[in-house]
C-alpha cells in the first residue's frame, strides 16, 4: 500500500492545485513487481491523487475493473499469465471500456514494441524507469480529456433526450384517437393522417374537432422554421386556439382572432401558415378559410381541384384578415392536406415535386386502389427516393368522405314520423297529442282524412303507424288501402292501441305483424314504445339499404378477434360479417343488435330506460358521442371474436360492462317484455342459437350457413 | 444560394442564384448586413434565377422588409417565377413586397 508523504511532486505545466474531479479520480495500478507498484502509487499520491487502487497481475486486474470500473489505468506489459496486451484487447472488446484511458508503461521499448502497445488499443505509452513528472502529465492530461469528452457526450445525450421528449410532447398536441373517431363519425368518413417530427423538430400541426350542429372543423399549420425556437411556437398557437372555441364553426374570424393574438409573440421573420376548414356534414357544403397553407387538394370521382388557401400568414401583420370560402366535399371524396416539405423536397433528379406533381401523383394513387388509404400510397412513393431523415416536419392528412352515407351516429336530419289513425269522434284524439316529443314526429290523422288522401303516401318516410283500438277494427279490413303494404312488407311497426289485454277470439288479430299496446299504461309509455320501435325500424332499413348500396366483395377469411368502440364501427362489421351469407340482412340485423347492445349497455352503460329516454327526445346519438369522449368511456371497447365451423358461423361478443340477469330474463316465457328484451328478441329471431355467459356482458350467438 | 450585390447610385439590386431556403439563413444575414452598411435608397431582390424558396426564405425577406421600413429605404422584388412566384401568391407577400 502507498505510503502517504509530505514530498509533493508539481505537474508539469500546472501552477495550481489538481481540480477535485481530477485529483478524486480513481486510477488502477497494474504491476506484477510490488516494489512498481509502490512506486507508481507514491508518485501518484505526491502529485496529489488520492483514489488509487492496484492489481497484481492481468486476471486480478480484469476483476477489479468489472467491479468498479476506474478512470484510468496504468499497465504493465510484461507480466506473466496474463499479458498487458491481453488486459489491453480484452477491455477494447467490451463496450464498457471501450473507451477506458489506458497507459502502458514498459521497461523494453523497440519501435515494433509501441506499435504493438498502440494496435491492441492502449491510450498512452510511457517507459521504464518511470520518469515521474512526466507520468504525472500524462495522467493528468488523459483524465482531463476524459472529463471533458464525458461532460460534452453527457451535455450530448442530454441535448438527445430533451429534443426527444419535445417531439413527444409536439406529437401530444395531435388529436388523440377518440377525437378523430367522433369526427369520422360525424362526417361518415376515415381519416387518413401521418405526421413525422423532423430529427431538429420543427413546427407542423394539424387537428380535428367535432363541431355542433353535425360539423366538423380539420386544420393544418406550420411553424416557419427549425429547431425549438419553432416548436415553441407551435406550442404557444396550439394553446391560442383553445380560447377561440366559440369562433371555431366561422374559419375567417378563427384565423383573424389567431393573427391578430399571435402578432408581436413569434420572432420576427418567424409567422405559421395554416389552413382551416368546417364542413357541414347534412348538407356536404365546406366553409375554409387560407393563411399561406400549401392548397388543400380535393379528389373523388369528378376528378381533383386545389382550393384558395391563400392569405397572410399568421402573425406578421396585425391588421391582416381572413375571408370565408365555400366549396363542397361531397360523400365519395376526399380532401388532402399536407405540409410545404412534401412538395418542396428534392427529388433525385435535382428537381422538386411542385403541386402539380403532387396532384398527378394523388390521382395515380387514387386509381391504384382503395380511396381511403391513398396518403399511405401516396408517401410509400414519396419516401422511396428520400431520406428518412427530412429536414423538416411532414404532414399529410386526408378525410374520406364515404359513398355509403347512411350512418347510424347521424340521424340529425329528421326525427322517425309516426302517424296515428283514429275514427273521426275518438275521444283518445287528445290522448295521442301526449305522442309528440322532441325525437318524434307524430302526425295525428282520423280515417276519413286517410280514405280520402293519404293512402299508401308515407313509406319510405314513415317510421310507425298507431291504431287507435275502435278504429283499428276497421282499418283491419281495409289494411291495403290505409297502410302502404311496402311499410308492412318491410317490418314498419303497426302499433293497435287497444283498452285493456288483447282478445284472442278478436278477428282483428288475423292482422299480423301487428303489435298491441295496452293504452292503460299510459300515453308516456306508448310515447316511450313508440319511440324505441321506430329507432329499430329506421336502423334496420338504413342496414339493409346499406348492403344493397354495398359493392361485392372479395371472399375473405373473417376469422378472428375484432375490437369495436363506435356505433358505426358496428355497423361496419356486421355488415362485413354478413357478407359471409347467401342472405345477408338476417345476419347483418343480428350481430346489428348484438353489437349495439355491447356499446350502448356495455361499453358506454347506458341503461334500457335511459335509452329509451334519451331516443324520445332524439339525444341518443347525441349521448353516445359525449360518453364516447369522456375520460370514462374513451378506453372502453367490445369485442367479438368469430370461429367458422363447417356449417355455422359462431360469434362471442364481450363487453366490460355490468351485464344482467340474463338468467330471470330466459327463464321467463315473457322475456320480450322485460325491459332487456328487445334486442335480444330481434336477434335470437335471426339465429340458430344465442347464449349468454358470464355476468350476460358475453353472448355467443351461431348462425347456420345454408 | 449564391448572391451578387448590384449599386447603381442609390439603387441597389441584389441578384440571387438557387435555393432560398432556411440553409441560407447565415448568407442571408450577411446580405442585410452589407445593406445595413452602404447607402441604399431602394433595393431590389432580383429573383429571376431562384428555383425555390421556402417559408423560412419567406422569412428571410420580411425580415429584410423591416429592416428597410426601419432605416427608411424601399424593398421590392422582382423576376419571381415558378415555384417562388406562387409561394409569394399564396402567402400574399407578393403584396406587401410589391415595393
Amino acid at each position: 500500500m502507498p505510503q502517504t508523504s509530505d514530498d509533493s511532486i508539481p505537474v508539469p505545466g500546472r501552477n495550481e492545485a489538481l481540480p477535485e474531479g481530477v485529483s478524486s479520480a480513481h486510477i488502477l495500478v497494474v504491476d506484477d513487481m510490488p516494489i512498481m507498484r509502490k512506486m507508481i502509487g507514491m508518485c501518484l499520491e505526491r502529485g496529489g491523487f488520492k483514489n488509487i487502487t492496484f492489481a497484481e497481475d492481468g486476471d486480478v486486474a480484469l476483476q477489479r475493473i468489472a467491479e468498479t470500473a476506474p478512470d484510468l489505468v496504468i499497465l504493465d506489459i510484461n507480466m506473466p499469465r496474463l499479458s498487458g496486451y491481453d488486459v489491453c484487447k480484452k477491455l477494447r472488446a467490451d463496450p464498457a471500456t471501450a473507451s477506458l484511458p489506458i497507459l502502458v508503461q514498459s521497461a523494453s521499448e523497440t519501435a515494433e514494441e509501441r506499435v504493438e502497445v498502440f494496435a491492441v488499443g492502449a491510450t498512452d505509452f510511457v517507459s521504464k524507469p518511470i520518469n515521474h513528472p512526466e507520468l504525472l502529465a500524462r495522467v493528468c492530461m488523459h483524465l482531463e480529456n476524459r472529463f471533458l469528452i464525458r461532460s460534452l457526450s453527457d451535455f450530448q445525450d442530454r441535448m438527445h433526450s430533451e429534443l426527444k421528449m419535445a417531439r413527444e410532447m409536439q406529437h401530444s398536441l395531435l388529436p388523440e384517437d377518440h377525437i378523430i373517431s367522433a369526427v369520422e363519425d360525424i362526417g361518415s368518413a376515415s381519416v387518413e393522417a401521418f405526421y413525422k417530427a423532423s430529427f431538429e423538430l420543427g413546427g407542423d400541426l394539424w387537428g380535428t374537432w367535432p363541431l355542433p350542429g353535425n360539423k366538423l372543423g380539420i386544420y393544418v399549420l406550420d411553424v416557419t422554421g427549425h429547431g425549438v425556437g419553432a416548436a415553441l411556437n407551435t406550442f404557444s398557437l396550439h394553446a391560442t386556439m383553445a380560447r377561440f372555441e366559440d369562433k371555431k364553426l366561422d374559419p375567417a374570424e378563427f384565423l383573424t382572432s389567431l393573427n391578430s393574438s399571435l402578432v408581436g409573440s413569434f420572432a420576427l421573420g418567424r409567422f405559421a401558415t395554416m389552413f382551416y376548414g368546417v364542413l357541414d356534414c347534412d348538407t356536404d357544403e365546406l366553409t375554409y378559410a387560407g393563411a399561406g397553407a400549401p392548397r388543400p387538394i380535393i379528389f373523388g370521382p369528378a376528378g381533383s381541384r386545389a382550393l384558395d388557401s391563400s392569405g397572410l400568414p399568421i402573425a406578421i401583420v396585425k391588421s391582416a384578415t381572413y375571408e370565408n370560402l365555400t366549396d363542397r366535399l361531397e360523400p365519395g371524396e376526399s380532401m388532402f392536406c399536407y405540409s410545404d416539405v412534401l412538395v418542396e423536397a428534392e427529388q433525385p433528379d435535382g428537381s422538386i415535386l411542385g403541386e402539380d406533381g403532387l396532384v398527378s401523383w394523388i390521382e395515380e394513387a387514387a386509381e391504384s386502389g382503395d380511396r381511403t388509404t391513398v396518403v399511405k400510397r401516396l408517401l410509400d412513393r414519396f419516401y422511396a427516393d428520400q431520406d428518412e431523415h427530412l429536414p423538416d416536419d411532414l404532414t399529410a392528412v386526408a378525410i374520406h368522405r364515404s359513398k355509403v352515407t347512411n350512418n347510424f351516429d347521424q340521424d340529425s336530419s329528421m326525427p322517425p314520423k309516426v302517424v296515428v289513425i283514429s275514427t273521426d269522434d275518438s275521444p283518445l284524439f287528445d290522448y295521442y297529442e301526449g305522442l309528440q316529443a322532441p325525437g318524434l314526429d307524430v302526425e295525428r290523422t282520423t280515417l276519413a282524412t286517410h280514405e280520402s288522401g293519404l293512402q299508401q303516401a308515407e313509406f319510405p318516410n314513415l317510421s310507425a303507424v298507431v291504431i287507435d283500438g275502435a278504429a283499428g277494427y276497421e282499418a283491419a279490413q281495409k289494411k291495403h288501402a290505409i297502410i302502404d303494404p311496402a311499410f308492412v312488407d318491410a317490418g314498419g311497426p303497426v302499433v293497435l292501441v287497444l283498452n285493456g289485454e288483447p282478445d284472442k277470439a278478436d278477428p282483428i288479430l288475423s292482422f299480423d305483424r301487428v303489435k298491441y299496446f295496452d293504452g292503460q299504461k299510459g300515453v308516456d309509455a306508448l310515447r316511450r314504445f313508440l319511440a324505441e320501435e321506430a329507432d329499430d325500424f329506421v336502423r334496420i332499413c338504413k342496414l339493409k339499404k346499406a348492403l344493397e348500396d354495398r359493392a361485392p366483395e372479395e371472399a375473405l377469411s373473417l376469422e378472428g378477434s375484432y375490437r369495436f368502440a363506435s356505433r358505426k364501427e358496428a355497423q361496419k362489421f356486421a355488415m362485413m360479417f354478413s357478407q359471409a351469407s347467401s342472405d345477408p340482412v338476417p345476419l347483418a340485423i343480428g350481430l346489428s343488435e348484438l353489437f349495439l347492445n355491447a356499446i350502448e349497455h356495455g361499453c358506454l352503460e347506458i341503461g334500457h330506460d335511459e335509452k329509451g329516454q334519451l331516443i324520445e327526445n332524439g339525444l341518443l346519438n347525441e349521448e353516445v358521442v359525449r360518453r364516447r369522449s369522456s375520460e370514462k368511456y374513451r378506453q372502453r371497447y367490445a369485442t367479438v371474436n368469430v370461429e367458422h365451423t363447417e356449417t355455422s358461423l359462431v360469434f362471442r361478443v364481450e363487453d366490460p360492462g355490468k351485464g344482467f340477469d340474463y338468467k330471470a330474463y330466459l327463464s321467463s316465457e315473457n322475456g320480450h317484455d322485460k325491459k332487456h328484451g328487445r334486442g335480444i328478441a330481434m336477434a335470437n329471431g335471426c339465429f340458430s342459437r344465442l347464449e349468454y355467459q358470464g355476468n350476460g356482458n358475453i353472448v355467443e350467438a351461431e348462425f347456420e350457413l345454408q | 444560394m449564391e448572391y451578387r450585390i448590384e449599386k447603381n447610385d442609390s439603387d441597389t439590386t441584389v441578384v440571387f442564384t438557387g435555393d432560398i431556403t432556411f440553409s441560407e439563413n447565415v448568407s442571408f444575414r450577411q446580405i442585410l448586413k452589407e445593406l445595413a452598411e452602404s447607402d441604399v435608397d431602394t433595393c431590389t431582390f432580383d429573383l429571376t434565377n431562384v428555383g425555390m424558396v421556402d417559408s423560412a426564405g419567406l422569412g428571410m425577406f420580411l425580415i429584410a422588409k423591416e429592416q428597410a421600413d426601419t432605416a427608411g429605404w424601399k424593398l421590392s422584388v422582382s423576376g419571381a417565377q415558378g415555384h417562388v412566384a406562387s409561394m409569394l401568391k399564396l402567402t400574399k407577400l407578393s403584396d406587401l413586397l410589391a415595393g
